[in-house]
């Protein structure tokens, strides 16, 4: 009886199937990397935090609870003081959630924002309770 | 007819195209995850333009002008960033009860402003809803979505 056939077949399918596992493997590390929804964190709070410009008057200062994007960062090792910061020139808000990359969303309100005591702090020394500081002052323009 | 095999060769098919859904729907999974929609906050930034608009041009007497507003005027007046309102994702139009127009921003977002398709198009604006006040008008809109920026 010959079988030779049916040995191909067997290493055809386990063949496949071993490639299908590594590419399987190689999908769900890539989705899993990606799941902790840290780009809807960055636009979400670069969206928020320019609404609040937005809505804002010189003096006035803000204390923003953004705990959740900070804690997403601090898993992808980007540092807590970078997670927010602000293009003053471009009229910018920009959130970033990890290392060389983040988004930004502009605010219409032509003033400035200074950011108070390093901007970015967490009281309890990790990405807990994390708060960005930051105070809206008259727009500085540089006269030529 | 041979019809050994035919089984386990249609339970290999229905394998094959399992594993083809699977993996789509994982793609499409994680690129949603990733890029998703996201939050859209366009109605929520015209409402916030047009509040601030309309008290600047009442306070400022804009709804009251006979000749042409000037536009540097408006922006020192009403304290708003010319870069971002000309970014071509904003437009402010007025026209008074004298007649006068004034608009800065894109001007086609006058007619984009009612399109059917505005809610799911992020690319198209949500504007608020038109003010109509002794025979001024006011019609303010935002298509602004965020960017990914490289640092």
């Amino acid at each position: 009886m010959n079988k030779r056939g049916d040995t191909n077949l067997i290493m055809d399918i386990i063949i496949y199937l071993t490639i299908f596992i590594l590419f399987f493997i190689g999908m769900f590390w890539f989705i899993s990397s990606y799941s902790n929804r840290s780009g809807f964190l960055e636009d979400f709070y670069a969206k928020e935090i320019a609404e609040v410009i937005n809505s804002a008057e010189p003096g006035m200062s803000f204390k923003i609870d953004i705990t959740p994007l900070a804690i997403v960062s601090s898993k992808n090792g980007k540092p807590l003081k970078d997670i927010i910061t602000i293009d003053n020139v471009n009229n910018r808000v920009i959130a970033s959630s990890k290392l060389n990359t983040g988004v930004s969303f502009g605010f219409f309100n032509d003033v400035d924002v200074v950011i108070v005591d390093g901007g970015v702090q967490g009281p309890s020394g990790g990405a807990e309770t994390t708060r960005f500081i930051f105070k809206i002052v008259e727009k500085q323009r540089n006269e030529l | 007819m041979n019809f050994k095999g035919a089984i386990g060769e249609g339970i290999l098919y229905f394998v094959f195209f399992l594993m083809i859904i699977m993996i789509i729907g994982g793609l499409y999974g994680g690129l949603n995850a990733y890029f998703g929609k996201g939050h859209d906050s366009r109605f929520e930034e015209s409402e916030l333009l047009f509040k601030e608009a309309k008290i600047c041009f009442i306070e400022e007497g804009f709804f009251d002008l006979t000749t042409a507003l000037d536009e540097d005027l408006f922006y020192e007046k009403c304290r708003f960033s010319r870069e971002l309102l000309e970014d071509g994702e904003h437009m402010i139009y007025m026209k008074n009860k004298n007649g006068i127009e004034f608009l800065v921003g894109v001007n086609d977002f006058k007619i984009r402003c009612f399109l059917d398709a505005r809610k799911d198009n992020l690319n198209l604006p949500l504007c608020f809803t038109p003010y109509e006040l002794d025979g001024n008008y006011l019609l303010v809109g935002s298509s602004q979505s965020s960017r990914r920026v490289y640092t």
